[in-house]
């Protein structure tokens, strides 16, 4: 794999960039840690190009710094992803069942004539719209669920690859 | 009769000496029962809808980038010095 002899300024030579002054005892910024890994590792030419910096860079422990800050990444994503998940099925999921109930409720009392008239119909308006409401924000949650899963993955994919470029490099192949 | 079917069913028999509970319609306690679940689901999904609201990113990505320390990479890799 050929590599340019001057990188550019993008996110993948940032995140090398602030391994580097990780491992040299300065301190970066975690929430633009976070964001710089965010959006490397959801961008192919991103994992590319910070794959070519690896191969080019002239430290030995690069690789090694920059694939542990992106397991880290895939560890808190792994534990954003499971708490998310938590909140579905202990909130979402129930508030959909107390919906549904109501809505349930509120026809049989109609039809057995216990509530008439306009408050029969506001209460199954509101227990309908309710249903509708906590199923929109189910499918809100498991999108934010299902978009941490993916950064887990790929973190945790560009993280074995840039160990196997930085053996590469030592190598000299 | 009449006094007879309230003596039968306390639900459906309001008097002023009766407890509070007993002297409830059975028309309230069902319009607020599902009232309350109604409101139950709607908190908790509007909780839901706040979590799932993604984190306001802390500065321009841009900025970031322009501003990372590269000046530690000057033995480790050549980094051109403009974007």
């Amino acid at each position: 794999m050929k590599t340019p002899l001057r990188f550019k300024r993008r996110p993948a030579t940032a995140l090398v960039a602030m391994a580097n002054s990780l491992s040299m005892g300065d301190a970066v910024p975690g929430g633009e840690l976070s964001q710089i890994i965010g959006a490397v590792v959801l961008d192919q030419a991103e994992r590319a190009a910070l794959l070519a910096a690896i191969r080019a860079s002239n430290d030995p422990d690069c690789g090694l710094a920059v694939a542990d800050l992106l397991a880290a990444y895939a560890t808190e994503a792994a534990e954003a992803e499971a708490q998310a998940r938590d909140a579905d099925q202990v909130i979402g999921q129930w508030a959909q069942r107390l919906a549904a109930g109501a809505l349930l409720a509120s026809f049989g009392a109609a039809i057995a004539g216990t509530v008439t008239g306009g408050l029969a119909f506001g209460l199954t308006l509101l227990s309908f719209s309710g249903f509708i409401f906590a199923t929109a924000s189910r499918i809100g949650g498991r999108g934010k669920m299902r978009r941490r899963a993916q950064a887990r993955e790929s973190a945790d994919s560009l993280a074995r690859h840039v160990l196997e470029a930085g053996k590469l490099r030592k190598e000299g192949k | 009769m009449i006094w007879k079917f309230q003596q039968s069913s306390p639900i459906l028999a309001v008097q002023p000496e009766k407890r509070m509970f007993e002297a409830m319609g059975l028309e309230t306690v069902i319009v607020s029962t599902i009232i309350g679940a109604c409101a139950l689901s709607f908190g908790a999904s509007a909780y839901l809808f706040m979590r799932a609201r993604p984190a306001p990113a802390a500065k321009d990505l841009d900025k970031i980038v322009k501003n990372a320390p590269y000046h530690r990479l000057h033995n480790v890799l050549k980094v051109e010095a403009g974007s």
